[in-house]
């Protein structure tokens, strides 16, 4: 009796092995895992640019688009077009000292928004030299204000 | 008196062992941690080392779809170098067609008849380099456009 209760109050886990595989795990893990963050902006691809909208063929007045631009030197040129006049609306947010007016923008594109509310989409371009990353900031301020941003080809 | 003494000095080193419960309890902590984060990341999607993908507060979550990559020297898709570039810049047999870039769209309408499904799956993710200029950019999203692709993901690293 007592040879059997001494038995089972030494019994304990042995944990070296299962601290070996955790090891191998973690190491694992660790090496293969990316501490990057990825997200991703969701943008179509339009094939009209900045050109005039397409004929309705129902003869129904032309809907309200609007078109932007990123310039080189930090500007954003917005020109909203269609309706039954087909009068543009152009306007220019000028940069702040050399940067893009990110708030700015985004005021004036509720703004358009307001004024026009049929207005859900925005096709985006920029100038040639215009470098990658500014153009996914804009195209990331035009989604705070606009549901689908499109990107001309 | 002194053999005695050092008989228990002897059983007191025997008797020394590492405590392992408290490194297993850490280390567990740390397995499932890095078990959730690994089932919540996408593995499949990760930019190369050379390039550098623009920083925006975005929290769309990328889907796995095909790949097209645009960096420096060369642009990739699905991980296979299609087409070399000279700082960004495409090569003249490759601007002559328009707006498009020939070898792009050849190899992405390849690509897309591999699916399952040809012709349903528009969707393509673009991971570029955050210095690239925009008429790369424009030439790659209309030859992307051209093979039917035209619902991009724009690839960034999320900002804190």
């Amino acid at each position: 009796m007592s040879a059997g209760s001494s038995g089972d109050g030494d019994v304990e886990l042995n944990l070296a092995p299962i601290i070996d595989c955790f090891t191998v795990l973690i190491t694992y893990l660790l090496v293969t895992a990316s501490f990057l963050s990825l997200a991703a902006l969701d943008v179509g691809v339009s094939a009209t640019g900045t050109g005039a909208p397409p004929p309705s063929p129902d003869n129904t007045p032309p809907p309200m688009v609007m078109s932007l631009e990123a310039l080189a030197n930090g500007d954003v040129k917005i020109n909203v077009r269609g309706g039954v006049s087909g009068r543009e609306y152009p306007y220019v947010i000028a940069a702040l000292s050399g940067q893009r007016d990110e708030d700015k923008l985004l005021a004036k594109l509720e703004e358009i928004k307001k004024k026009w509310p049929t207005i859900t989409e925005a096709s985006v371009s920029a100038e040639p030299t215009v470098i990658y990353k500014d153009v996914v900031k804009v195209i990331k301020k035009i989604q705070e204000a606009m549901p689908k941003v499109m990107i001309s080809s | 008196m002194k053999k005695s003494f050092l008989k228990k000095k002897k059983k007191k080193n025997s008797d020394f062992s590492l405590q392992i419960t408290s490194m297993a309890d850490i280390f567990m902590i740390l397995l499932v941690f890095l078990l959730k984060s690994y089932a919540t990341s996408i593995t499949n999607i990760a930019p190369s080392s050379h390039i550098s993908l623009p920083e925006v507060t975005a929290t769309g979550v990328p889907k796995e779809s095909l790949k097209i990559e645009v960096g420096k020297e060369a642009v990739t898709i699905d991980d296979k170098q299609v087409l070399q570039l000279r700082n960004f810049e495409f090569g003249g047999e490759e601007t002559g067609a328009g707006e498009n870039s020939p070898t792009i769209t050849r190899i992405l309408n390849q690509e897309r008849s591999k699916t399952p499904i040809p012709n349903m799956d528009s969707a393509l993710v673009v991971m570029a380099d955050e210095g690239t200029p925009y008429s790369t950019i424009k030439r790659v999203v209309a030859s992307a456009a051209g093979a039917g692709f035209v619902d991009l993901q724009l690839l960034v690293v999320q900002a804190q």
